[in-house]
């Protein structure tokens, strides 16, 4: 839920885009090299240090289980206090701001690929409805959260 | 607006607080001097009185005519002998100098005794004058204190809703305000530069083309650097957007070099692959380099602005 106005990160995952909110993203990185680890669920696909901190790339794309592979491999750096970890998705296109109004609730079964549950709600923008993803929910994941604490 | 009608209207008050307090002020004064006035004028009848009795016994004694001139000319002074009623009393010791009839007791006895009544009535007079005027003076003193207070109040409060409608601008604010400045010019930076990638992708397309129609022309690694940069310029325009948008610093310096040094590469490639068929196309794209450059100046003075900001901070 927004109140006012907020900016969102427009990102491809697939053939499709999604929205995350820009808090925690700290920064956009691109043209870089991760380490793949072994015996982790496949959306995990690696690891990249950065600042001196190591944390784990999690692959959107196949995460919600989209067959395309994701080979542009553009990471969203989130940081919080506690928590560090690389959004992997296929391309940035812009930054947008939306308005309140202009965010809608999610209808059940609006997408086949990404479950209702990831999503926050719609952003109705030029004709075009965009998902909000809760990257809160995805880095909950009991699979996720393991990895996602600040190496100290 | 809502706003602003309240502080118009208390300022509106206070003005007419201000003003009623000043005429207070002055009534306050014009007392002060009205007192003083009346005070005078009671002293000096004391004065006129004491100097008539003393010409009095002098003319009882030696019943000189001198000192009768000079009780009449004290008493022409005095107010109290303005009353017709009193003049009988001068007429008595006229009388006595036409007539002499030394040691007339009761004429002097009576003036003795008038004199005496008048200046007892006048000095309660003075007393009560003394009485009333500190009384007034205590009650408009207080009067003003008060208004005083309420005006002083009136500002505090006034100045305080002022700071909570329309907060003053600290050191503090002015940085978010050249953030949000900032923002405003990357907006222009990030048009031109859209309008720049335009015209790179248009540059693209003629390249393909011009490979298609020439096949000697040795441009493939271009069209690898010309993606690259786009792509690289993109997301440097991004982060930079994020940055600003989440007030980072350290997020806005790392692109904005980034963001220098990729203007430099992508002017380079330009003049590199001059030519004559592609002329019109870097032309163009020189005159948006040359807006993109007006644009960083004044990017590089409030980044500059922001950095002195970190350092005294």
């Amino acid at each position: 839920m927004i109140i006012g106005k907020s900016n969102f990160l427009i990102c491809g995952i697939g053939e499709g885009e999604v929205a995350l909110s820009i808090y925690g993203i700290k920064e956009i990185l691109w043209d870089v090299k991760v380490y793949s680890l072994p015996q982790v669920s496949d959306y995990i696909i690696g690891i990249f240090a950065d600042d001196k901190k190591l944390a784990v790339v999690i692959d959107l794309v196949k995460f919600f289980g989209i067959s395309e592979e994701n080979k542009e491999r553009i990471l969203l750096k989130f940081k919080t206090d506690e928590i560090l970890v690389f959004l992997a998705v296929k391309d940035v296109k812009e930054i947008i701001d939306v308005k309140e109004e202009e965010v809608y609730p999610c209808p059940p079964m609006f997408s086949s690929l990404i479950p209702n549950y990831y999503i926050s709600g719609l952003i109705k923008k030029e004709e075009r409805f965009i998902p909000i993803i809760d990257v809160a929910k995805i880095l909950a994941h009991e699979e996720i959260k393991p990895y996602t604490m600040i190496s100290k | 607006m809502v706003k602003k009608t309240l502080l118009i209207i208390i300022i509106f008050f206070l003005i007419l607080l201000v003003i009623k307090n000043y005429k207070e002020y002055q009534r306050l004064n014009f007392l002060n001097e009205e007192y003083l006035k009346e005070k005078d004028k009671i002293n000096e009848e004391i004065f006129l009185l004491k100097e008539i009795a003393v010409n009095l016994e002098k003319f009882r004694l030696f019943f000189e005519p001198i000192y009768l001139e000079e009780i009449k000319k004290l008493a022409a002074k005095s107010e109290i002998f303005k009353n017709n009623t009193y003049t009988m009393l001068i007429n008595n010791l006229n009388y006595l100098t036409v007539k002499p009839k030394k040691n007339d007791l009761i004429v002097f006895s009576n003036f003795r005794m008038f004199l005496a009544e008048k200046e007892r009535e006048v000095r309660n007079k003075l007393n009560n004058l003394e009485i009333n005027y500190k009384k007034i003076k205590d009650r408009r003193k207080e009067r003003v204190y008060r208004e005083n207070i309420i005006i002083t109040s009136g500002l505090i409060g006034l100045l305080f809703l002022v700071n909570v409608f329309f907060p003053f601008k600290t050191k503090n604010e002015k940085i978010f305000n050249n953030y949000f400045s900032l923002l405003e010019v990357l907006k222009i930076v990030k048009e031109k530069s859209d309008k720049y990638l335009e015209k790179i992708t248009n540059w693209e397309n003629k390249i393909i083309e011009f490979k298609k129609a020439w096949e000697h022309f040795s441009g493939s690694q271009d069209l690898e650097n010309i993606d690259n940069y786009r792509k690289n310029f993109t997301y440097c325009l991004l982060n930079l957007q994020l940055g600003l948008l989440q007030k980072d610093y350290l997020l806005i310096n790392k692109y904005f070099i980034n963001f220098q040094q990729m203007k430099e590469k992508i002017l380079n490639l330009l003049i590199q692959n001059k030519s004559q068929y592609l002329n019109n196309y870097f032309k163009e794209s020189e005159e948006v380099i040359n807006f993109l450059k007006e644009d960083l100046i004044k990017l590089e003075k409030i980044i500059g602005e922001i950095k002195n900001y970190e350092i005294k901070k």
